[in-house]
């Protein structure tokens, strides 16, 4: 069982993505492995108000089973606590915020908020600490990373939010998990000699999650980062879909999948 | 046999390094490397002393694991004229150095790379180059891909190796576009999706050649760029192995 925690469906203006339906992306993560995958909506980094984007990738992935939506929600808008209570409803494993690209502090109060009412519905929330490598963007658009001290601070102040930091650098990712342990943190952004085997050595290797970024990374690098991990067997399945299973709540997903 | 032309030895591993990069790429059909060298070992300015040392450093792995390294001699143009040539002269010494490896202390439109492009020329070497387009980050003489092209048009005979296919992407792909002396390495940044099927389109697989950067990044990943490309297998064949032998004057 392969879980991808960092998945996204649709058009973004500075790359031309190959999978851009529903159907032909399951098809193309299911060529590499992947069971499962959450997918979230790339035009709600960009849009005012990412609900249409949402609704939008709610009906895409209908018809395709192993691709689980995950909303984004942007909490700088009054309208997150409602749709929150729609997704939730919907049953959504997760929900993804990317507080940089909707220019808001993780310290506002409303951040605070929606922790809350995610921690009252046990379910997790995924940051997006970035999209895109910083030195690569389009100029007339740099958007820095979500700094790894607001990220801490904010999963401090709520120690039973489960949080995972998607696209986190190598470094971040250690300092991410030294000492909260409701961080986790994907494999999408890690690269060094050896990744996985060396993250490992760094970060407890029940905080790590197989995400490939896909479409904006090749799929393949990052299921090569396990396919050639120099890790134990039990290292090597929790990376692969356990601690998927923890962060998302293992009897949730058994009826998600079911 | 894939060969991997863009890898980096340290100098504060020149052992254990080198075996370690053999024993990871072996398992994924790796089997020769062209050394760099510890380029920013020393900053972005090195000075003769720490360029000796740079390339002592290359020529140890090149004398200890002659089958599975070739290497480059890397430079400061910056430097004396009288010492470049020296300094090729000394690590050309060494059969399996197969030529110059430079990075950011200069830019390439500097009339100061004039002696070493004039030695490539003579001795038929290569020159494989750092370029970037950096939207953020960029050092004072960092060269682009636009700075390469310029290199490229002076020196129509020399062949010129343009490091990191992504962060040059599709702007760097059509600036060297013209100069058929120009390879691009597929090393650089996050493998991001769709840049080698876009050079393979724009360049042909003729021209591309299959880099990993490594030990900053995982040979697996950087092979993956390649392997999860929507390319054929022969267009696969010549980037991950037939460019980078001919380049290095090795037989297929």
């Amino acid at each position: 069982m392969l879980i991808d925690v960092n998945v996204w469906l649709g058009h973004w203006p500075f790359q031309r993505f190959a999978s851009t339906s529903a159907a032909a992306l399951e098809r193309h993560l299911q060529a590499h492995g992947i069971d499962m995958a959450l997918v979230s909506p790339v035009e709600a980094i960009l849009r005012p108000d990412p609900g249409e984007d949402n609704a939008a990738l709610f009906r895409a992935v209908g018809a395709a089973p192993s691709l689980s939506p995950v909303p984004v929600l942007r909490p700088s808008l009054p309208s997150w606590p409602r749709h929150l209570r729609e997704y939730a409803e919907r049953g959504v494993l997760a929900v993804r915020v990317l507080p940089n690209y909707h220019l808001y502090d993780l310290a506002v109060p409303e951040a605070d908020e929606l922790a809350e009412a995610m921690i009252e519905l046990d379910l997790p929330l995924l940051i997006q600490l970035r999209v895109e490598d910083e030195r690569s963007q389009y100029p007339l658009l740099q958007v820095a990373g979500v700094p790894t001290a607001a990220v801490l601070a904010f999963a401090r102040r709520h120690p039973t939010l489960r949080l995972a930091c998607l696209c986190a650098y190598f470094g971040e990712a250690v300092e991410l998990t030294a000492d909260t342990p409701n961080v986790w943190v994907d494999l999408a952004f890690v690269e060094t000699l050896d990744t996985v085997a060396s993250l490992v050595a760094r970060v407890p290797a029940e905080r790590v999650l197989f995400g490939s970024h896909t479409p904006f990374l090749y799929t393949r690098a990052a299921r090569d980062k396990l396919r050639h991990a120099n890790v134990p067997p039990a290292a090597l399945q929790a990376l692969a879909s356990g601690n998927a299973a923890r962060l998302l709540g293992a009897g949730r997903l058994a009826k998600d999948s079911g | 046999m894939i060969v991997d032309i863009h890898v980096h030895p340290q100098l504060d591993a020149p052992d254990t390094l080198p075996a370690r990069l053999i024993a990871l790429g072996a398992p994924l059909g790796i089997e020769r490397m062209l050394l760099l060298g510890d380029v920013l070992r020393f900053g972005y300015c090195p000075n003769e002393a720490q360029i000796r040392q740079i390339n002592d450093n290359t020529l140890h792995a090149l004398d200890r694991w002659p089958e599975q390294f070739r290497g480059l001699c890397h430079l400061n143009p910056a430097h004396d004229p009288a010492f470049l040539r020296d300094e090729i002269e000394r690590c050309l010494a060494q059969p399996l150095m197969r030529g110059v490896k430079l990075e950011v202390a200069v830019n390439a439109r500097d009339c100061r790379l004039d002696p070493i492009m004039a030695e490539l020329e003579r001795r038929d070497l290569i020159l494989l180059h750092h370029a970037w387009y950096k939207t953020t980050g960029a050092v004072a003489a960092e060269s682009t891909p636009a700075d390469i092209a310029d290199l490229a048009r002076r020196w129509p005979r020399v062949r010129i190796v343009m490091a990191h296919l992504s962060p040059a992407g599709p702007r760097g792909i059509q600036d060297v576009k013209p100069y058929a002396n120009v390879w691009v390495d597929t090393s650089g940044a996050q493998p991001t999706a769709g840049v080698v099927e876009y050079a393979v389109r724009e360049l042909g697989a003729e021209r591309i050649v299959f880099g990993s950067d490594a030990p900053g990044r995982d040979l697996a990943v950087q092979l993956a760029r390649v392997l999860g490309a929507d390319i054929d297998a022969a267009q696969r064949q010549r980037i991950l192995r037939d460019n980078a032998l001919a380049l290095l004057g090795e037989p297929c």
